[in-house]
């Protein structure tokens, strides 16, 4: 294994008035491994949406360093992070964010045509083979007003897979799903960390963190503790006794 | 920023509409006061010629019903080469304007001063006409010398003259008041007499009907008639053309007004949106959400209407200084304050109405909706007609661009009306200056294109001295060609079975062609062609017939086309048939120099050998008819183009800021999926691109099948332009100015864009 995201004495501030600022982030140190499945849990406010955004470019950090692939964030521009975000990280929020004058197929297709790393041909047809993949193919010409919550969020897995990201990140991507979705779309998720891609989730459900790999807990801008869970094999008897674990640490913990 | 823009404008619209409504009561009442006071001639006739003044009183005698009273003055015109204003080296040889002198008249039509008094000169003072006044900055005591041979008066200036029959400086013929003595002295030594025949009527509707009684009868009528109405006209005319063109401006300054308020309420709308739900949630109705926004713009709109409306009132002295100058001041009535107030006031409520029509749209917005979204939602096109999977736009960014468009087309339709509009404000001055600079442009004026023109008036021995002319010209080595056009007059008939005078000219139309708008010149016998004003008033279109009296018989002529005209009041016709020398009322020879001969030294020559004829050097004609119009055009080109490109800015800086904070969640989306600033801002740049360019095309196709008929509008006689388009401005310039103007706009809207915040997409 080798490092894919090195974070050191992070410490994120904002302006919250004149003169004012409120800490968010206190010296926060991680590391994620390539190939790993990761998670954030946390009270609201706890720091962990903000620690997500900052890790992966999308905020900047007030002090410390964020390296990706041993690249330091801060050295480098706005354009120079939206270029790897563009090609070497997949994102899915808790809302779908598909662009509502495009339909499902050109919302998916959309980041692979900006990259231009293939030629049209292929990307539609890696398009279709990941709508296959998530069970979406044939919504493939509809308005994104015309699909579920779940068929939506499928999709902008798809999107964010288009590039073959190294890394996915995840803001509650199951937080606007029933429990049935959200089961589906962990599955998903599950299948492509097994592919190789690292996957860093923020969670309020400990269903959705007891099949990760590996669950931070934060409380008030820092990280306060840390459980290997292993990997996920995907025996139902399993996923119970690690829900179990992850409760009682959580609870230990004062969660 | 936005907020003083908006309000610079209705300042502005208010500003003019009290402006445009003080000119025009100003104008009526100056011009009913100028009438007034001199006691106005109702129809007038002049003739050069002989009169036999016991005719004329046997007419009056047999239409006493109509006539009230009626008075034969005779005008001394004198050539202008003879005459030195205001102390000049220069004779106003090259002037255009024809100088006659005059006394007082007895009866009415009496001339004014700048008090609007009857004016009395003894011997040695002169009144001068205010046109005079005005083109030299003459002042009292200036003094005017009329010189001819051993002969010389010098006269003092003392007052200037309103003329309420020859005041406006359209009419190229001016009276100078002299004392009796004065005129009986210069008679002796210089000038043509020429009769003005006047008559009052006692009902001022029955004018026509004494003209078409008067020109029936045989009484001497060799040169201009002028009806009441008419000299209404053509008092009102530049003044009123003014205050259209300055109403004009503040309807098109209240749409963009209205425009930007739009894009400025909806923009504060999307950004309150999430607070408006919050509201509606909490319970407060719409009406009352309404009255939070409205008292913003309607404490705007009052200030700046009541600021345009004192504006007016330091601005109207620069309106009406020009009306007051010529006619003098009417009498002022509560109206004069009240109606401009009334303006104001419309334009204030104009913008509160329209304010409300835009807050209407409270009453759609879900309170679920707004707190859930945060923004409206989208009504634009169902997304699938037009695919990235099927485009054959290879840019994404173009796509998207391209996209939007399509698919909110309505939206977009707005402002590709806004950039038709100001191409269309941009290119119709560029063209109708470029036509009237152009050296074509006589041939609108109903002139053939030639070196020189030759004009006689009606004399004693006007064949005689033709024939002389013709001549010479054959024998003069510098003459490449030239050609002879005779006016008569002759009886046509009417729609109404009746017969009129028509100007008629004959000659050859091949030598010196014109641009015909419709048919082509006459080329036989019993072919006619006409001014687009008697085609109009004759109800002609080629092919049609029209039947005139020609040598006492009734002969039916073929209407063979129609052309534009500006001389001669633009009713005019030209026909091919045989010239009866009695019925000429003048002669015109067109002339073309062989190159290389002096156009000045030829003028000169030909003024010395065929005086009295007038010979005008035609571009330098062009020049001095129309030098007035192309100065005031240069000016309106220049501010129509500044107009232009700033109302285009601020249009497009309004609407593109407005959709970037509408967009600002979609555009952080695309920024969280590695779209960069550059990226987002060619998407809007394309949107921008397409629109603009629909825009020009649309006002380019405007500008050429209506230009013509607007500027056919502002200058009489021509119906229908066909404009001389320089290519590099109208078709290069304009549109790069546009593209441009919205191109630095669309650069500052970058900071907009990158200020949107990627963890937008998040929330």
């Amino acid at each position: 294994m080798n490092t894919i995201l090195e974070v050191k004495h992070l410490i994120k501030e904002y302006d919250v008035g004149k003169n004012s600022r409120q800490r968010v982030l206190h010296d926060v140190s991680m590391t994620i491994e390539r190939g790993e499945f990761l998670s954030v849990m946390g009270p609201s406010g706890s720091g962990k949406s903000t620690l997500l955004y900052t890790v992966s470019g999308m905020d900047r950090a007030t002090q410390g360093s964020v390296r990706f692939c041993d690249i330091d964030f801060s050295a480098m521009s706005e354009d120079e992070i939206a270029k790897i975000r563009l090609s070497r990280m997949g994102f899915i929020f808790q809302q779908n964010n598909l662009l509502k004058n495009l339909n499902i197929f050109d919302n998916i297709l959309l980041s692979a045509c900006l990259s231009k790393r293939e030629t049209k041909q292929e990307i539609k047809e890696r398009g279709k083979k990941l709508m296959e993949q998530t069970g979406i193919l044939q919504l493939a010409d509809r308005p994104i007003t015309q699909a579920s919550g779940g068929q939506l969020q499928r999709a902008s897995i798809c999107r964010a897979l288009m590039n073959q990201p190294e890394i996915l990140f995840g803001d509650e991507p199951t937080g606007a799903l029933n429990s049935k979705a959200a089961g589906e779309i962990m599955d998903i998720l599950l299948k492509i960390n097994e592919n190789g891609t690292t996957v860093l989730l923020v969670t309020h459900d400990i269903k959705v963190a007891a099949k990760t790999q590996r669950v931070l807990f934060m409380m008030d801008g820092v990280i306060a503790g840390e459980k290997h869970l292993g990997k996920y094999q995907g025996e139902a008897g399993s996923l119970k006794s690690r829900e179990q674990k992850l409760t009682k640490w959580l609870s230990d913990l004062g969660f | 920023m936005i907020t003083a823009a908006l309000c610079g404008f209705f300042i502005l619209a208010a500003m003019l509409v009290s402006g445009a409504i003080t000119i025009i009561l100003t104008l009526s009442g100056s011009m009913d006061t100028l009438l007034a006071s001199a006691d106005a001639s109702h129809f007038s006739q002049l003739h050069a010629g002989e009169v036999e003044q016991m005719e004329l009183d046997d007419f009056v005698k047999e239409n006493r019903r109509l006539v009230k009273a009626q008075q034969t003055t005779e005008l001394l015109g004198i050539n202008g080469a003879n005459i030195y204003i205001g102390g000049q080296e220069q004779s106003e040889a090259d002037s255009l304007m024809e100088n006659s002198f005059v006394r007082q008249n007895q009866q009415f039509d009496y001339l004014l001063d700048t008090n609007n008094q009857v004016l009395q000169v003894s011997d040695g003072e002169i009144a001068v006409p205010i046109y005079h006044m005005q083109r030299y900055n003459l002042k009292p005591g200036d003094k005017v010398q009329v010189a001819a041979g051993n002969f010389a008066r010098d006269f003092t200036i003392v007052a200037f003259l309103r003329d309420s029959l020859m005041n406006p400086s359209m009419i190229n013929s001016k009276r100078f008041l002299v004392s009796d003595g004065d005129w009986e002295l210069l008679r002796e030594h210089l000038g043509d007499i020429e009769y003005l025949i006047e008559f009052q009527l006692y009902d001022t509707s029955r004018v026509r009907e004494l003209e078409t009684l008067y020109q029936d009868s045989n009484m001497p009528q060799k040169g201009t008639a002028m009806g009441y109405s008419l000299v209404k006209v053509i008092n009102g005319m530049s003044d009123g053309i003014a205050a259209a063109v300055i109403i004009f401006i503040a309807c098109l300054l209240v749409l963009i007004a209205a425009l930007c308020l739009r894009f400025t309420m909806l923009t504060t709308i999307e950004e309150d949106y999430r607070e408006i739900g919050v509201l509606k949630a909490i319970g407060i109705s719409n009406q009352d959400i309404r009255k939070l926004y409205m008292v913003k713009y309607t404490l705007i709109s009052a200030v700046a209407c009541v600021v345009g409306y004192l504006l007016s009132l330091f601005a109207g002295n620069l309106f009406t200084a020009n009306i007051s100058l010529y006619m003098g001041r009417g009498k002022q009535t509560i109206w004069n304050w009240l109606l401009p107030v009334t303006g104001a006031g419309i334009v204030f409520g104009a913008i509160i109405v329209f304010c409300m029509l835009v807050l209407r749209r409270f009453r759609h917005i879900s309170a679920l909706e707004a707190l859930r979204l945060g923004t409206a939602p989208d009504k634009g096109r169902k997304a699938g007609t037009y695919t990235l999977s099927h485009s054959r736009i290879k840019d994404v960014n173009l796509f998207l661009g391209v996209n939007e468009v399509l698919g909110h087309f309505r939206m977009y339709g707005l402002l590709c009306f806004v950039f038709a509009l100001c191409t269309f404000l941009m290119i119709v001055p560029i063209n109708l200056l470029n036509t009237l600079e152009s050296s074509n442009f006589v041939t609108y004026m109903g002139a053939g294109k030639c070196d020189l023109r030759l004009d006689l008036q009606h004399t004693a021995d006007m064949i005689a001295r033709y024939k002389k002319t013709e001549e010479y010209l054959k024998k003069d080595g510098d003459v490449s060609k030239y050609g002879a056009m005779f006016t008569c007059t002759y009886k046509a008939a009417n729609s109404n079975g009746t017969y009129d005078n028509m100007k008629v000219e004959i000659g050859d139309f091949d030598l010196f062609p014109l641009e015909y708008t419709k048919g082509s010149a006459p080329q036989k016998e019993n072919e006619i062609a006409l001014s687009s004003m008697n085609a109009k008033e004759y109800q002609k279109e080629p092919g049609d017939n029209l039947n005139l009296i020609v040598g006492g018989r009734e002969r039916q002529m073929t209407v063979s086309g129609i052309y534009q005209d500006v001389t001669n009041g633009g009713k005019t016709a030209k026909a091919i048939l045989p010239v009866d020398h009695e019925q000429v009322i003048w002669f015109t020879v067109n002339i073309d120099l062989k190159d290389g001969v002096s156009l000045e030294e030829k003028r000169l020559e030909y003024s010395e050998t065929f005086h009295p004829a007038k010979v005008t050097d035609v571009t330098e004609y062009v020049e001095q008819t129309l030098g007035g119009v192309i100065d005031q055009l240069r000016l309106v080109v220049k501010s129509a183009f500044v107009l232009a490109l700033a109302v285009a800015a601020l249009i497009t800086g309004m609407f593109f800021k407005m959709l970037m904070t509408k967009e600002a969640r979609q555009t952080a989306v695309m920024k969280s999926l590695g779209f960069t600033v550059n990226h987002i801002m060619k998407q809007y740049l394309t949107r921008a691109v397409v629109i603009l360019a629909a825009g020009v095309a649309c006002g380019v196709l405007a500008a050429n099948l209506l230009g013509g008929k607007l500027a056919g509008l502002l200058i009489s006689g021509i119906s229908d332009m066909r404009f001389v388009v320089n290519p590099l401005y109208t078709w290069l310039l304009c549109p790069l100015s546009l593209m441009l103007a919205v191109a630095a706009v669309m650069i500052l809207c970058r900071k907009t864009v990158r200020s949107i915040h990627v963890m937008m997409a998040a929330e």
